[in-house]
Parts: C-alpha cells; sequence; structure tokens
C-alpha cells in the first residue's frame, strides 16, 4: 500500500530498534524516519517521540505546527499514530485534539471548544460516516422523500460545520460518505432513489456543493476508497468490535492522503514534477539507442507504458503543475526524441526548466530551486534509478523521491497516489502557470538583449490593476496568501471564511493587484491587507508572486496605498516583518521602500513606520488601473 | 505449532511499547497496564495478521484470559491447515 516510500536502511533499523534514542530523536530525524517504509510499530515509536517533542517545543525543524482538532462519527484512534507520521512527511507538525467519538453535535453547540485548552484550532477534521448519519431505509424507489432524506442530512451536516466553524474560527476539512460493498445489491442501485448507494452518491454530491460555496475543504474518501476497492477498504469486523471506520491496511495511505490534503491547505502542496529521461520518459537511452532505437508510444506494452507516464505529466501541467527535466544527458542529444520522434507525447515548451548535463542531480535540482524561485520542498522528483533516488535524498531529504520499481508501468500511481499534487481549488491562474513560466524566460532574454534595466522595464508596457479583494478575485488571493513563503512579510494564512469577513470589515482596506505586460497577464500577483489601528494602518499582509520581482511593482503598490491611505485621513503606515526561514528576501523590504523601523518591536514581530506625509511620489514605469470587475456584494459596507 | 503466553507477550509488547513482566495463560487485560479495549483490537489485529486467521466476532466475547485467546487462534490455525 506505500510502495512509494522507501525501503527502511540498516541505519534506520538500528534507530528504530533502540527506544531511548527514537525518544531522543530530533524532529528532521523523526521526519526522515517518515518518508521510509515503516510498519505499525515503527510508526507509534515515531509518533509517540515526535508527540513528546511537541510537548517539548524543541526546534520545529522548518515544519509548520497545525493544530487539528479531529470530530469524528468513528474511532479516530486507529489512524492517528499514521497521521501524525503522515504529517511529518508532509512538511506538517500535527498537534491533534482528540473529541469524543461521534460527539459532532456536542461539538458544534456545546461548551467543548470553548474551553482554554481546546483553543488557537487551525483546522477541524469531520469525518462523516453513513452508519452514523442513519439514513432511512423504507424510501426505496419513493424518489421525492429520497431526495428530502438526503437535504435533510445535508442541513444537519451544515449546521455541525458551520457551528464548528463559528467556535473555532476557521476552516473544517469534511470527509464524504463511503459506501460498503454490500450496499450494491443490484447493478440498477446507482439510479434508485432511496437505494443506500443513490442516497451517498446525492448527499456526496451536495457535500462537495457546499464546501465550494463556503470554502470549507472537501476530504474526497469516497474515491480514495473506491479506488482501493470498497471490499479491501472495509474490515466488518473492525467496525462491530471497535467503530474503526476501514481497514488497517488501508490506514497509512488514508493518513497519507489526509496529511496531504492539510499540506495543499496550508500552502505545502508539491509544485514541481522533475523528470529523468532514459528509462523514465522513454525506453532505452537515447546516447545509445538513437530517436530510432527508444521505445515510446503504440506498438509495444513498455512503449504505451511510457507513454502513459508522458499523458500523466501533461495532465498534472494542466493543472498548474510545473515540469522540469534533470537528465544525465547531453543537451542536444537529449533534446532529440522531443524535436524528432513523432510519438512523443511531451514537447521541449512542456518544460519550465531543461537540464540535461553531467553534473550530479542534486546540484542540478538545487539550481533548479533558485532558476524557478521555488523551495526544494516543493518539488517531486521522478527516476528509474536508484542511485540517482538515493543521492538525492540524501543531499536533498526536503525534495521528495517516490520509490518506483523497473517497471514503468506502475511509475504514474506513484506520483498521483500519494496525493502530492493535492489542490483544493482550481483557478484561471493555473490553467495559465504553465505559460507564465514560459513568459517569464522570454522576458529573462529580453533583459539580456536590452541591458539597461530601466530601458528593459519601460520596454515591458505594465499595466497593474488594482481594487479590493471580490468575488471575481477572492479565491487567487485565498490560494497566494495560503502558499507564499517567500515573498511574504509575515506569513499569515486566511481561510475564505475569513477573506470575506475582512472584505466586510469597514476597519480593514483588503487590495489584490494584477499585472499585465507585452508578454501576457500574470493575473494576481500581489495582496495587501491593512488594519486600521486609530489613524494608523498596520500592515497585517503583503505578499507578491516572486515571478514578478525586481520589476518596481512594490513601489508601485506603495504609491498606491498611500494614495488611498491619505484619502481616508490616515497619517502612517505601519508595516509588519515578521523573520521566517524562508522569507530571507524581504528582509529588507520596509527600509528599501523608506519606512523607519520602529526601535522598540521585537525581531520576532518588527514594525516599520512611514508617515503619509514624509513620502515622496517618483515616476515608476506601470500604468495604473481600478479593477472593474463585479466588486464583492458588501462593498458598499466596506467604503 | 503451537501458540504459548510468551508470543503473545512479544506482539502485546510491541503494541504497548515497553517491557511485561509476568505473563502466562491466566493473565487478563487488567492485569497489564495499558492493555486497554483500544490495544485490545490492536492485538487481535496483529494476531490475525501474524497467524493468517480471521477471528470471529463471537468469539471475542468470550475471551476471558490470555489462555482463552490461545485456544482460539490454536483452533483456527488448525482449522486453516
Amino acid at each position: 500500500m506505500q510502495s512509494w516510500l522507501a525501503p527502511k536502511s540498516a541505519d534506520d533499523e538500528t534507530q528504530l530498534a533502540n527506544r531511548a534514542e527514537i525518544d531522543s530523536a530530533s524532529l528532521s530525524q523523526l521526519a526522515a524516519l517518515a518518508n521510509k517504509r515503516l510498519n505499525d510499530k515503527d510508526v507509534r515509536r515515531v509518533a509517540k517521540s515526535a508527540r513528546s517533542a511537541i510537548k517539548n517545543e524543541c526546534d520545529r525543524s522548518g515544519l509548520v505546527p497545525v493544530r487539528l482538532c479531529l470530530a469524528s462519527q468513528t474511532t479516530a484512534d486507529f489512524f492517528i499514530d499514521d497521521l501524525l507520521v503522515a504529517g511529518l512527511r508532509n512538511g506538517l507538525l500535527l498537534d491533534m485534539i482528540k473529541t469524543d467519538y461521534n460527539q459532532l453535535a456536542d461539538l458544534a453547540f456545546g461548551d467543548f471548544l470553548n474551553a482554554p485548552e481546546n483553543q488557537g484550532i487551525t483546522f477541524t477534521f469531520v469525518g462523516l460516516d453513513y452508519r452514523q448519519l442513519g439514513f432511512r431505509a423504507d424510501l426505496l424507489g419513493n424518489a421525492s422523500a429520497a431526495t428530502e432524506e438526503v437535504a435533510s442530512k445535508l442541513t444537519f451536516v451544515r449546521h455541525i460545520v458551520l457551528g464548528i466553524a463559528e467556535k473555532t474560527g476557521t476552516a473544517c476539512l469534511i470527509q464524504n460518505l463511503v459506501p460498503q460493498p454490500e450496499q450494491t445489491i443490484a447493478s440498477i442501485d446507482a439510479r434508485l432513489p432511496g437505494s443506500a448507494l443513490w442516497m451517498i452518491d446525492e448527499f456526496n454530491r451536495g457535500l462537495a456543493a457546499f464546501a465550494a460555496e463556503t470554502g470549507h475543504i472537501l476530504f474526497d474518501a469516497a474515491s480514495l476508497a473506491s479506488n482501493c476497492g470498497y471490499s479491501v477498504w472495509h474490515d466488518r469486523a473492525l467496525w462491530f468490535m471497535a467503530k474503526a471506520p476501514f481497514s488497517q491496511d488501508v490506514v497509512p495511505l488514508y493518513a497519507q492522503r489526509l496529511a496531504a490534503s492539510l499540506a495543499a491547505a496550508k500552502g505545502k502542496a508539491k509544485k514541481v514534477l522533475i523528470l529523468d529521461l532514459d528509462n523514465t520518459l522513454w525506453g532505452g537511452v537515447i546516447g545509445d539507442d538513437g530517436v530510432n532505437g527508444i521505445r515510446i508510444g503504440q506498438g509495444s506494452a513498455a512503449g504505451e507504458a511510457f507513454l502513459d507516464i508522458q499523458r500523466t505529466a501533461l495532465a498534472l501541467k494542466a493543472r498548474g503543475i510545473v515540469l522540469a527535466v534533470c537528465s544525465k544527458n547531453t543537451d542536444e542529444v537529449a533534446r532529440k526524441p522531443f524535436q524528432e520522434h513523432p510519438d512523443m507525447l511531451l514537447k521541449l515548451e512542456d518544460f519550465a526548466v531543461f537540464t540535461a548535463n553531467w553534473e550530479d542531480k542534486a546540484s542540478n535540482i538545487s539550481h533548479m530551486a533558485k532558476t524557478l524561485e521555488l523551495g526544494l520542498d516543493s518539488f517531486v522528483f521522478l527516476d528509474d534509478n536508484p542511485a540517482e533516488r538515493e543521492l538525492v535524498r540524501r543531499t536533498l531529504p526536503k525534495v521528495t523521491v517516490p520509490e518506483v520499481g523497473d517497471d514503468p508501468a506502475t511509475y504514474p500511481l506513484a506520483i498521483i497516489e500519494p496525493g502530492f499534487f493535492e489542490a483544493l481549488a482550481f483557478s484561471e491562474e493555473d490553467r495559465a502557470r504553465a505559460k507564465m513560466y514560459q513568459e517569464n524566460a522570454k522576458r529573462a532574454q529580453q533583459m539580456e538583449q536590452i541591458g539597461d534595466f530601466g530601458a528593459y522595464l519601460n520596454s515591458l508596457n505594465m499595466a497593474m490593476t488594482v481594487g479590493p479583494v471580490s468575488d471575481a478575485s477572492r479565491e487567487r488571493v485565498v490560494q497566494l496568501i495560503n502558499k507564499s513563503n517567500q515573498f511574504n512579510l509575515t506569513t499569515r494564512r486566511y481561510t475564505v471564511p475569513e477573506m470575506l469577513q475582512l472584505e466586510q470589515d469597514s476597519s480593514a482596506f483588503t487590495l489584490q493587484v494584477r499585472l499585465t505586460d507585452s508578454f501576457g497577464d500574470n493575473g494576481i500577483i500581489a495582496v495587501v491587507l491593512c488594519l486600521t489601528e486609530s489613524r494608523d494602518w498596520v500592515i497585517d499582509t503583503w505578499l507578491m508572486s516572486c515571478r514578478v520581482l525586481k520589476r518596481r511593482v512594490e513601489e508601485q503598490m506603495l504609491q498606491y496605498l498611500v494614495e488611498q491611505a491619505a484619502q481616508r485621513g490616515i497619517e502612517r503606515l505601519i508595516g509588519i516583518f515578521k523573520p521566517t526561514e524562508r522569507n530571507g528576501i524581504v528582509v529588507d523590504h520596509y527600509k528599501n521602500l523608506g519606512f523607519t523601523r520602529d526601535s522598540t518591536s521585537p525581531e520576532e514581530e518588527q514594525r516599520w513606520v512611514l508617515s503619509i506625509a514624509s513620502y515622496q511620489a517618483v515616476e515608476l514605469p506601470f500604468q495604473v488601473v481600478s479593477d472593474t470587475t463585479v466588486p464583492s456584494s458588501h462593498l458598499e459596507v466596506t467604503s | 505449532m503451537s501458540i504459548a503466553p510468551e508470543d503473545i507477550k512479544n506482539i502485546l509488547q510491541d503494541i504497548l511499547d515497553t517491557d511485561l513482566e509476568e505473563f502466562t495463560a491466566e493473565t487478563s487485560a487488567k492485569d497489564v497496564d495499558g492493555w486497554d479495549s483500544l490495544n485490545n483490537v490492536r492485538l487481535l489485529l496483529q494476531i490475525e495478521r501474524e497467524y493468517g486467521v480471521d477471528i470471529p466476532v463471537d468469539e471475542i466475547e468470550n475471551l476471558k484470559n490470555v489462555g482463552d485467546l490461545i485456544t482460539v487462534i490454536n483452533k483456527l490455525v488448525a482449522e486453516k491447515a
């Protein structure tokens, strides 16, 4: 079930066998173990050690802390250790609050979530289960009554989720219903109103719509279970004995997918797929076999299997995943199949970076991270060669390297099944991302040709569209807020419901910025959130997409902010800077913009001050336009 | 093959992640720290895995001590053979 994890090494075995050693392991050591194929006992040991590490507030080694409230209609105890370990694997440090089993209503409307020890929750997991929702079984063939029954269950769940969200002030992760194999009595069941299968189907559809509408997160257990097979998923004896939701055999995969969803919600989903070439994208070695000798395309089982890997890569690209090549080859030779072989699905222009040389792959991948301005923890590296995988795992432990065997037929599942590329939403920008990376490359080329930076910026004909966060922009804004780590002054995350609240708050000023230039539309590339404190605007959030760095965007944004602040009688802008491991590039952001450090503010939450009266406007290479798309429905309240 | 209390002890030690002292056929869950209902289920699951048997739900209710458990497993293993 977890063949994509690397097997344990002899050192791992020794470490895991020694109770004292594992208990004192650091979080980065535990995270490294979490990337190995562990058995139940190992998982318990790693989880126990991680739990005490969390309590002792030791060095978090770059892991993102998430306080997760587990509200389940079934027994969660059987997967929490695995979930904690899967969290480490996905860059999260999970601190879990367990609630009594099947007490959703109590949680939503009782006092549990008001207690001081249950504050600071990041997400609440709402684990629904068909067997606990009590659907009526006497409505077979009665379409209107069955529809009503589903609607009433959805209303119940809606109240629960909204109740919990109101108490915690954060989003819920809602798990949908998994059918049981014994529910399909006949082939007609799926379209027979009132049958269990029909009810589940209708309910899940309604639940997905509710989640999309309210910004809560859907955890699609139904699809995961159907991929596994419902008969494999369920363990009936275990259900009767312990109300465990599924078989112990599926726990590792379930935990991985759940952790991947949480990671995506925290902006830690993978963004880049790096592909090897020989025996990964085609069969054979291009340097030895030549364009006509490699196996790719219809006609042979291997050729079709490699074609399917290419198809999988393209499907990821369509969702905004950046593709890159890292191959030990001569560049010119490595490019040949893409240019000359008629059966290749992938073309050179599908890749944002194409690296074919004789350097070691770890150095190449490090360099790629710099070129793409993305963190190594957002990379997945697929390579058929175990030595290359091992080198990258050892040298760059943050890169995810799925374990694969020799059979190319298994590769697509190895990169998809673990949910590395989990996404909570799909926006216009996702569709266009690959193109934007290419445009970036072209801009870099033009820059090389023009030489003079000022002339270059002028030649870009940049237009900046500014406006408040609105219905049309909210999804993308929240996505940016949750995944920007580098050009992000405070790394504060907001969910869709929280953003809606800010938009309606008359003391808050929200700003989203789009940028177009002569090479195309960059989409929304920057967000600022200001909170009014008497005559100050405190800049709670300022983030920018790294692909528009060095374009003077931040200067133009400041100019706009100053204008807006002055119109509202604001006297000072207060920039907040919270240093993290990732946001080193903005260390001088406020200083460069002319702010002065409030020397009494602490290092970990610096305050930088700019008085509006002392600001002097400069000439900038932008045309500034107001956003004319449909504003959020509550804009009249804001202005 | 016949199963001894020692075999059950080893599995339980792994689950509780602790070393157990005296452990005989007469030992029952209440004699062992941490052998709660949840860990009992874990124990049964691990036994099922290791011996390749399915313990029927109605047998589980009648188990009073380690000896009873061993009797059931021995019976199931023999039936399988």
